[in-house]
Formats: structure tokens, sequence, C-alpha cells
């Protein structure tokens, strides 16, 4: 081949690979524009949904702990401060608070922040006063804790600041800290790198980064860590194609959201705003020039210069940005002098609510995945608030530890687990709830997933129904063996104290927890028909109809049981229970809002009967052994289930429902019974979170109430239950003297009743 | 004090005393039931009278928060429930409200009349 040829050979291949090679980078500069396009004009970072606790609501006359109103206040992120400067700071003089409340959206719109005067005395709020003007307050609402959020994958947690709401101080701070040619370069600048490289050459190791702002938040938006040739070139051409598309105060706002600054368990801190929350409870804006050097002095190493684990080195470090920062004539001598004095700040070692509460959180899930997909709950910021007061979920956690350790005292370890649902009674909220022992640290959610035999908490629901089938409190029940034939499954059933009781008033039945006399109450009224009660009771699943249904062989959670006996609790009104009030996005929005939702499914007086009942358990049944304060109003039911495997108490004061369940996650028998166990819980529980002004209850207008001598009326033959003041349907008060369908005693009552008539004859 | 009936005798006399934990229930005083949440039950009429709905739901949700034996309260909030055409969970509300009536003869016949402008 001729030389020319060969060069003409040459020039062609050449041309064609540079063709190839320009077409080729091309192609993937255009990939890599398209992909900085989306992402940067898009939703830049997945934003878990954040849940909060219910807001505080303060009134005068209101029942109020100092102590817990204080603690609730760190729970929320509110900083402790003399004076109290800004929103979300609060001082304390003995029970008299300021608080400086921060804005909040709520289903009802924003509501700005309050400075206000809170005086308590004896546990009680006294008066509030406003901080501005001086006026008496009648009402206030502070804003709520954050309790948790549901993450995806990655554990990342910003709060996303727009540009406008960036203080200058920290825009100048950064630029003079981490990239000073920030305004003039073009997302690369060759000067820094070259810096870099001689600084590290020099000192024989990597002791300077040459990478601009921009790059660092190409290589924390677009890119991994890896220190490979390819990822250097691709941040640096993204960093190119990134300051051509956009303007640097969008870059810097974006990078200020994204930056890596802490981490707080599995969550990672992400960005200035959350920051600043995080270490100082403060806003950004509320930040003093120390607090705010020293996040600044953490973009360099956020784990190194951690002001909670490493308090020195990163006042040094801090101290090194302030330098900076007066060196740059962006704080005056002075500042600089007050602020390097300055000690690090922010209660940094108080732990706030974040996922304090994860079995609460669970039953917020449960509640929202009906209605919400799991990306709406990881990526789109929603605000969720709850119903879940901190104030009782810690008594809830304090009485349910004390009490189980003092039970363990007396017996030894005994490997008990437990769960406990708190509900208000009237309105069907869940206050608080716990799903195991040691601060509901095991993923196994007890209160929501442990379905176990229910025991003698199945009776209130036999009884209802066979008052709603014409039995009166004082019919008489006999509570003698029975025999079920092989269609019962040749079933025997026994009372817990292996006697046999005669005939008893119905009432007594139910507050000693005979079993006899409920089986036989049960199968005269019928298996299906305490069924359908106890599915309008608002247990949602089939129960087959066995007769040993009729003494809670049947399973359920928790907070299965717990919606049971909010039915009986507010009066025979079914209201879903409620971990949820109302869902908004982040710009407050309202999304969804979980109103009052309301059903009668017994009548009121029906359901009054059987509350008197079980407030007798209380007072004088299976319940009496707990030193109740008798002069409150608490009602309930004991169970446990075959071989004390299980140990149960549901129930409810004048504002609280509540169900406590003990038992062991392998099903093997328990020290406890119902009694000497979950009841202990429960009385612990409801003194401690009070709400229970009064032992009495308002009554229908149904309803006649009676001084009966059971005893004599009824012909029965247990001893100790005479003389006693009952309520009755209106119509249904002892004129016909005994009321049952057992053919004996109605054949007794039949003759009474003829003897009645013809002693009136004789009168009349 | 209420009638007693002794068996084969049908005649009524009255016991001396009876036991302490079985008293009757109280009714609601008429002239004591604006109580704590007075101010938030105000806001909901107003509420109510700008047609403003939603928010005078809000406003009584919160009131019966801190009293929800407030049977005004639940009555107040069928008045809404009432005014939004949502006649059945009016009627439900209202159920609730004369529920917790005892013995006020106002508040069961506000109740009624409601209910029977709902059906």
């Amino acid at each position: 081949m001729k030389t020319g040829a060969y060069q003409k050979v040459v020039l062609i291949f050449l041309l064609v690979v540079c063709c190839g090679t320009g077409y080729w980078s091309y192609r993937y500069l255009a990939r890599l524009n398209a992909e900085i396009q989306e992402t940067f004009n898009g939703k830049k970072w997945d934003l878990p949904a954040i849940v909060y606790a219910r807001p505080l609501e303060i009134f005068p006359s209101m029942r109020l702990d100092p102590d817990l109103l204080e603690k609730e206040l760190q729970l929320a992120d509110y900083r402790k401060e003399t004076p109290v400067a800004a929103a979300g700071g609060y001082s304390r003089v003995k029970d008299n608070f300021q608080i400086f409340t921060r804005g909040f959206s709520f289903a009802s719109g924003f509501e700005e922040s309050v400075v206000m005067f809170v005086s308590i005395d004896g546990g009680v709020v006294s008066r509030i006063r406003s901080g501005v003007s001086g006026e008496e307050l009648d009402f206030v609402r502070l804003d709520p804790a954050r309790i948790g959020s549901f993450h995806p994958q990655v554990h990342e947690d910003r709060l996303v600041l727009e540009s406008i709401h960036i203080p200058k101080l920290l825009r100048l701070g950064l630029i003079a800290v981490e990239d000073r040619a920030f305004t003039s370069h073009y997302g690369v600048s060759p000067v820094a790198i070259g810096r870099a490289l001689v600084a590290n050459l020099k000192a024989g190791k990597m002791v300077q980064g040459g990478s601009t702002l921009t790059q660092q938040l190409v290589k924390n938006l677009f890119l991994d860590h890896r220190r490979t040739l390819k990822r250097k070139i691709n941040e640096a051409l993204m960093a190119l194609l990134l300051d051509y598309h956009y303007a640097k105060d969008e870059i810097m706002a974006a990078y200020i959201n994204e930056v890596f600054l802490g981490q707080d368990g599995a969550r990672a801190i992400h960005g200035f705003g959350l920051a600043s929350q995080f270490y100082f409870r403060k806003d950004l804006h509320d930040l003093s020039v120390g607090q705010l050097a020293t996040l600044i002095g953490m973009v360099k190493g956020a784990t190194y210069y951690n002001p909670r684990r490493h308090p020195a080195r990163c006042i040094g470090r801090r101290d090194v940005v302030l330098r900076v920062l007066r060196d740059e004539h962006i704080i005056s001598e002075f500042i600089y002098s007050a602020a390097v004095a300055e000690p690090l700040g922010g209660d940094v070692k108080q732990k706030n609510g974040f996922n304090r509460f994860p079995a609460y959180l669970d039953l917020v899930r449960f509640q929202l995945q009906s209605e919400y997909q799991r990306d709406d709950l990881q990526t789109r910021g929603l605000r969720i608030l709850t119903n879940l007061d901190p104030q009782v979920q810690w008594q809830i956690e304090d009485s349910f530890e004390d009490t189980l350790t003092r039970l363990e005292a007396k017996r030894g370890p005994t490997g008990v687990e437990g769960a406990v649902v708190i509900t208000k009674r009237e309105t069907g909220e869940v206050v608080g709830l716990l799903g195991g022992r040691g601060g509901n640290a095991s993923s196994f959610n007890r209160a929501l997933d442990a379905s176990r035999p229910i025991g003698s908490l199945i009776k209130p629901a036999v009884f209802l129904t066979g008052l709603a089938e014409g039995y009166t409190l004082s019919s008489p029940l006999l509570d003698s063996s029975v025999g079920l034939d092989k269609d019962g499954g040749g079933w025997s059933p026994e009372n817990y104290d292996k006697k046999e009781h005669g005939v008893v008033p119905f009432y007594i039945a139910l507050v000693r927890s005979y079993n006899l006399a409920t089986v036989r109450l049960g199968l005269d009224v019928g298996l299906e028909k305490v069924i359908e009660t106890v599915t309008r009771l608002g247990f949602p699943r089939q129960i087959p109809a066995y007769p040993s249904l009729l003494l809670g062989a049947v399973e359920m959670s928790p907070l299965e049981v717990s919606q049971i006996y909010q039915t009986i609790a507010s009066g025979g009104f079914y209201l879903p229970l409620r971990a949820i009030q109302s869902v908004t996005t982040q710009d407050g929005e309202l999304v969804t809002r979980y109103g009052l939702e309301i059903e009668q499914r017994f009548s009121p007086a029906l359901m009054e009967l059987l509350v008197h009942v079980l407030s007798r358990v209380v007072t004088e049944g299976t319940a009496r052994g707990y030193p109740f304060d008798r002069e409150k109003f608490y009602a309930g039911k004991t169970g446990t289930s075959d071989g004390l495997r299980d140990s149960w108490f549901a129930g409810f004061s004048n504002e609280y429902s509540g169900v406590v369940w003990l038992g062991r996650d392998d099903n093997r028998p328990t020290p406890f019974t119902g009694s000497s166990g979950a009841l202990r819980v429960w009385g612990s529980i409801m003194e401690s979170i009070g709400g229970n002004s009064s032992a009495l209850q308002s009554s229908s207008a149904g309803l006649v109430w009676v001084t009966v001598d059971v005893q004599k009326n009824n012909g029965t033959a247990a001893e100790g239950f005479g003389l006693t003041r009952l309520p009755y349907l209106r119509g249904t008060e002892p004129q016909q003297l005994l009321r049952t369908r057992d053919s004996g005693l109605q054949a007794i009552g039949n003759k009474a009743k003829d003897l009645i008539k013809s002693i009136n004859r004789l009168f009349n | 004090m209420a009638p007693v009936y002794e068996p084969g005798q049908g005649v009524a006399y009255p016991k001396p005393t009876a036991p302490k934990m079985t008293v009757e229930p109280p009714t609601i005083s008429r002239d004591r039931w604006l109580g704590p949440a007075a101010p938030l039950y105000r806001k909901a009429k107003i509420l109510l009278e700008k047609k403003a709905y939603r928010q005078a739901e809000l406003s009584m949700e919160r009131a019966l928060r801190i009293e929800p034996k407030n049977g005004y309260y639940w009555y107040t909030l069928a008045e809404i429930k009432h005014a939004e055409r949502q006649y059945s969970r009016s009627i439900q509300l209202c159920l609730k409200s004369k529920s917790l009536a005892g013995g006020d003869l106002n508040l069961i016949r506000l109740n009624e009349q409601l209910m029977a402008k709902s059906r």
C-alpha cells in the first residue's frame, strides 16, 4: 500500500473514532443531563410522612401535672431558656410556665405562634395569660410533639427549606468555609483542585478536598461514594451541567437541604433545617451565630465533629469556622468574641420523641394502610396528627413496668409479656398503647398481633344478650353443672372454685363470674344470639358456634377486645377505635380527616344495666381485691383462660376505657389469674392517668331504681346478696317476681305471681 | 324512696337505707351544662351560622374531647351534620346526645325534634 493511501485510511479511521467518540460523548452527556434535570426539576427527596402526637389543649380548671407538662414540652423539642427568646422555647419557675409555641398546620388551618404564661396550682391550671397583651386566655393549643416518621428503606430524614427561608449567614458561611469561588466557578474549580493537589502532595496524604459545593451536591444526589476515576469524571461533568442549568441560589438551597449532618439511631439527619431541630431544638432562624457555625463545621465530618459525642472536638471546629467568618468580614470582631465564648448550647443530651412509641406507630400504620399506598407514606411528606396522649402513654409504661416488677418480686421472674390499649371512653380515640415489656423494644406488637383466648371477658356479651331477651338484673339463674351432649362436644364446664352455687340472681352470676350460670344463660338465649351480640359490639371476625365460646374460648387481640368494651363503655354506641385525627400535606392542606363516627347498636338503657353490673364486679366481685378509690367510678371484667395461660382485665373509668393482657409468648401457664395479674396492672394504670372525678354516672331516663331483697324475692340459695338497689328498664321492675326460663323456677314464679294477684284482689 | 316489693305481698313499702355503692346516678343540671370547653362550643355555633361546617365540626370535636359527656355538645354536632344534610349521622349523634341527657327534658326534646326533621 502506498504511503498516501495508508495515511488516508488512518485519517478515515481517526475520523470515525473521533465521530464515534463524539457521538458516544454526546449521548453520555445527554443522559447525565436528563438525569440531572429530571431529579432537580422534580421531587429531589423522598419525604417520609411525619407522625405527631395529639396537640395538648390547655384551659383554666384543667388537671395538669406540671412535671408532665414539662416532659411533654421537651418531647416536643421545646428548649428550656431564660428569657424565652423565640418560638419553641419555655421557662419554668415552680409551677408557672412561660411558653412560646410554634405555628402549626392543623386540620382547621394554620395556627400562629403565641407566647403565654400558664400557672398551675395544686395540679390544676389556674390561669393562662397572653405573653403579649397580658389578657386572660380561655383556651390554648400547643403544637404537637413529633413522635415518628415512616421512612423508606434508606432512613433519610430532612426538613426541606425553601431558598427564601435560608439565613444569609448560613449561605455566606458555607461559601467562606467550603467553597470560596462558589459564586464565580462553573461547578468545578480547577484552582481549588490544584490547591488541594499541592496540599495533599506536601502532606503525603489526603488533607484537603478540591470539590466545590456543587460537586458535593452532585455526589450526594446522584452518585455513590466510591473513589473511582469514572465517578470523579461523572461528578465533574454533572457539576458543570448543574451549574449551567440552574441558578446558584437553587444549587445552594439544594445543598443545604441535602447535606448529611448526623445520625439518630437508624435515621440519617439530612439538611440544616432538621439538624437545627435535632441538635438545638430550634428553627434555623433562631440559632445563635455559634450554633450556626457548629453546624457549618459539621459538614466536614458529621460523625467526627458530633457535638454530643465529641463536644471538645466540635467546639474546636466551630471556632475555626468562626475565625474564617471573622477574617472574611462576615461577622464582626465583637460577635466573634461573643460566639467563641458560647457553650455548645442546646439540650444536647435530651432525647426527643422520635420513634419513641413504636407500638403506637404500628397502629397508625395499620389504620393508614387501607387508604394509603406505602409510597405515599414514605415519600410525600404527609403530616399525620394522631390521638396519642404522651402523658397517658408514659403513665401506661411506668405503671405496667412497676406493677409487673412488683408482682415478680413475690414470685420471681415469670417470663410474662403483656399488652395494653387505652382509649377515650366516649370518643374511641386510642390515647396509649403498649405492645410488650421493655418500652416496646420487641418487634412483636402484642396489642395488635397477639390473638389469645379471652376467657370470662366474653361474659358481658352473654349477659347483655340475656338482658336483651328479657332477663332483669334480679332474674334467678341456676348455677349448677351442665352436661352437654355429643353435639355440644361432650363438654363439662366447671366454676373456678369447682362448686355449684344453686339459684343466683342474674347480676351476681356476672359479678362473681359463675361459669355454670353463664353457660346455662347462654344456652337459653342461644349461641347464635350471643355471637350476634359479640359482632354488634364490634368484633369483626366470624365465631364458630360452640358452647365453649360462652366461657371465652374465642381468640382476640387486645385491640379487638378494646373495641368490644368501647361499645359497652360508650353506652351501646359503636365507635371505630381511632389512632389518627387527620392527614395533611406538608403545605398544610387537609388530605383526610378522621372525625367522630358513631352508630347506636344497643339501647343505652340496656347497656346501663350491664355497666352497673360491671361496676359491681369492681366493688364486690372478682375485681374487688384491687384497692380502688371507692369515691371514683370503675367498671370491668376479669378474664382468665384455661390453665392460667392468659390473664385479662377489660373495663373503664369515667374517662378512659382500657384492656390489659398478660401472658407468655410460648403460651405456657403464667402464675396469674385475671384478678391477680392483669387487674393489678389495669388498676395501677387507671389510677395514674386519672380523669375520673366522680363515682356517679349519668342515668338514662329509661331506668328505674328499686331496692330489692333479691334473696327473698327470688328464693335464691346463695348467701350474701339480700338487700340491694338495682336499676331496671322502666316497666320491668319486679312486679313479676321470678324471671327465668328454667321450667322449675318459672313455675315458682307463676305461683308467686298468682299469689300477688289474689292478695291484690283481696285489698281491692 | 322507690317502692320495694316483697314476694307474696305485692305491697310496696320503704326500706330504711340503700347500700352505699348502688346510688342512683344524677341527672345533668340544665343550668350547668356549659363547661370548660364552652369557648370552643361558642366558636362552633358562630361557624355554624356562617355555614363553615367543617370548621364548626372540628371545633365541636375539640370540645367533645374535653367534655365528652356533655349531651349539648353532641347535640350541636348533630345540628352541624343536619346542616350538612348528613341526616343519618345527625340522627346517630342525637341518639348519643339523648343517651347522655338523663332527666334533662329540654335536651331530650331538642334531640327528638332534630331527629324528626332528619327522618
